[in-house]
């Protein structure tokens, strides 16, 4: 047992250590001078704070973090939101045609995004959100996935205990807030952190509605760095992308045990 | 306290009728029991008259006022659900008070409702708990006192003490019977369960197939079983049945036995059926001999299993009786205690009871 032990943690150990490679060596480039990232060091000889700076310095990074940090959040509370509502429809309240509406609703899913870009693009121009966080966000707000995952969580729900409180008296919004969502934390922190996370990686809708740097996101910001004439200075370059890393991480840290009862959720019982 | 009524209340999905044409009153302060085999529609009669199903066709009426359309909410009733439906994030006091603020409540007085219906059930100790820190009894209580502290004068039960093992079973039984008198309550309860209906309720419905088989106090159901079907439902074990064939002396079973049940009737085909514990061990008279193919001592009883027409019947005699397997006893049936149905299972009535009371003074 503990030979097979042995074997595991040893093979863990590696992949981990193969996964974490390029945000290690990332961090790792972040803190050398030019030249010794040229000489292909591993481990800066002269750690220094310099590139961090630099970041800072010569683009916008703080604005395109706060852009970023303002998108992701909106997003993350419209899905949260709208899924709940949605799947609480879905589950609890009968009306003709569900099961339909449902298909549909579904259906919305095996469209890829990128197909509804152009419509969006022009839906979002008409509006006059192009640069605003509204054109960044608002598009995301509907999603079939969010919506079936909680329509999921919420079927497991007995419907005795909706019935119970029908004939209390207690309103649908009330049993919606104070019952249904309390005992679904797990599954409503897993999609606020799939959120979050999808629209902090997000790279191309943004780089279609913004073209002011009051308006770009981080990951604009990066792919921007490496175009400009500072492309050859990668120690800046990584010194930015770790400070973008860092929200993502701080998140799945809080969220973790959340995030792993909720993707095996069923699972065990 | 209110009465119920339903008038002809039908319930049908799609083409598939599961209720066909109900029509009782429940009188305000009983104990009503809704009783019968899964899938005879009782759950969905209780489900009607709480609002949480539609009515097809029929009026339900709730003292007096017809109640088809209004929201479970207004029809001032409670309900216990059979997998006491508690809300698991909650204490046990916020499960109690959930839903007191929509009868204009405040604070102050959803507590001491609380804490008096905490009290009726034991529970005071309890309070802070979340049910899942809870026994199968407690949350069963839970449930209850989540009925009582809204102080309806209707209160449905959807077989509540099905999820509970037999000896807390018949604990609560006795405790929901007593908490019923004491508040008063109108209570529809329904239950699989004949022993619960017949030692609970002051009056039961017996359902099969969404229609009504008897309506009756307990023991009418027992001793004069509308037909075939209550008669083998209503009991345990449940009453012995056997077809007959008319003879010159009375009714004869296939094996040839002679029964002579004190019912006036002309059919020429009929079933007879005789209770267990009518069966007895014969003094003079005897009814007929019978093989013991099987025996238990129970201690206070005895059961006997032997064929009377191709059909294995049981006897139940009181004590302890060292007999064993093949043995053969006479047994003696009080012709008074026989009951016969017709060729469609309903209950042949003594045609003349009176009459028959009269000559048993004479005898």
């Amino acid at each position: 047992m503990t030979m097979r032990n042995a074997l595991v943690y040893t093979l863990l150990v590696l992949s981990a250590a193969v996964m974490l490679f390029p945000i290690g060596y990332a961090f790792s480039i972040s803190l050398m001078d030019g030249g010794e990232v040229l000489k292909g060091n591993l481990i800066p000889e002269e750690p220094s704070l310099a590139n961090y700076v630099a970041a800072f310095d010569r683009i916008p990074l703080l604005t395109y973090l706060v852009n970023s940090l303002v998108v992701a959040l909106l997003v993350m509370v419209g899905q949260v939101v709208l899924s709940s509502l949605a799947a609480f429809a879905f589950v609890f309240i009968d009306f003709k045609g569900k099961a339909l509406i449902f298909m549909l609703f579904l259906a919305t899913m095996m469209v890829p995004w990128e197909a509804t870009m152009v419509p969006n693009f022009l839906t979002v121009q008409s509006l006059g959100w192009l640069n605003s966080v509204w054109g960044l966000s608002v598009p995301f707000f509907a999603l079939a996935f969010g919506t079936f995952l909680l329509r999921q969580q919420f079927k497991t729900i007995p419907h005795e205990m909706y019935e119970a409180s029908q004939i209390a008296g207690i309103s649908r919004f009330r049993f919606f807030w104070n019952v249904v969502l309390p005992v679904s934390k797990t599954p409503l922190v897993t999609l606020s952190v799939y959120s979050f996370l999808t629209t902090w990686n997000m790279y191309l809708w943004p780089l279609l509605v913004t073209n002011t740097e009051q308006a770009r996101t981080v990951q604009i910001g990066i792919k921007q760095m490496q175009s400009n004439e500072i492309a050859s200075d990668w120690g800046v370059v990584m010194a930015a992308v770790v400070m973008i890393i860092i929200p993502t991480l701080l998140l799945l840290f809080a969220g973790q045990k959340q995030l792993q009862e909720g993707l095996t959720q069923g699972a065990i019982k | 306290m209110k009465s119920i009524q339903l008038q002809h209340i039908q319930k049908s999905y799609g083409d598939t009728e599961v209720i066909r044409g109900i029509d009782v009153t429940i009188e305000a302060g009983e104990f009503f029991a809704l009783v019968g085999p899964s899938g005879c529609g009782k759950s969905t009669m209780l489900r009607m008259i709480a609002g949480l199903e539609s009515i097809t066709a029929g009026t339900l009426r709730i003292d007096g006022v017809a109640a088809n359309e209004l929201k479970p909410s207004e029809r001032q009733l409670s309900m216990v659900f059979q997998n006491y439906a508690l809300y698991p994030h909650m204490s046990v006091e916020k499960n109690i008070t959930f839903g007191l603020h929509t009868k204009g409540l405040t604070k102050l007085e959803q507590r001491e409702r609380c804490h008096e219906a905490a009290e009726t059930l034991g529970l005071t100790d309890y309070l802070k708990r979340k049910p899942r820190e809870l026994s199968g009894g407690q949350r069963q209580r839970v449930a209850l006192a989540r009925a009582i502290v809204t102080e309806a004068p209707i209160c449905l039960m959807d077989e509540p003490l099905s999820n509970l093992d037999a000896k807390l079973r018949a604990k609560m039984r006795s405790e929901i019977r007593q908490l019923q008198r004491k508040l008063n309550l109108t209570m529809i309860y329904v239950t699989h369960d004949q022993v619960e209906a017949m030692t609970m309720a002051d009056r039961m419905m017996l359902l099969n197939e969404g229609e009504v088989q008897q309506i009756g106090k307990p023991l009418d159901l027992y001793n004069k079983p509308a037909n075939t079907f209550v008669a083998s439902f209503i009991g345990s074990p449940p009453m012995n049945l056997v077809p007959v064939k008319r003879s010159e002396k009375g009714f004869v079973a296939s094996d040839g036995r002679q029964f002579q049940p004190n019912v006036m009737t002309t059919v020429e085909t009929a079933t007879l059926g005789v209770r267990p514990e009518q069966i007895l061990p014969a003094n003079e008279d005897v009814t007929f001999y019978a093989e013991l193919k099987n025996i238990e001592v129970l201690g206070t009883e005895t059961i006997l299993a032997f064929d009377v027409g191709g059909v294995e019947w049981l006897a139940k005699w009181p004590g302890q009786w060292p007999l064993s397997i093949g043995e053969k006893v006479a047994c003696y049936i009080d012709p008074k205690q026989m009951s016969l149905f017709d060729a469609d299972g309903e209950r042949i009535e003594p045609r003349h009871p009176k009459l028959f009371e009269a000559l048993e003074v004479f005898q």
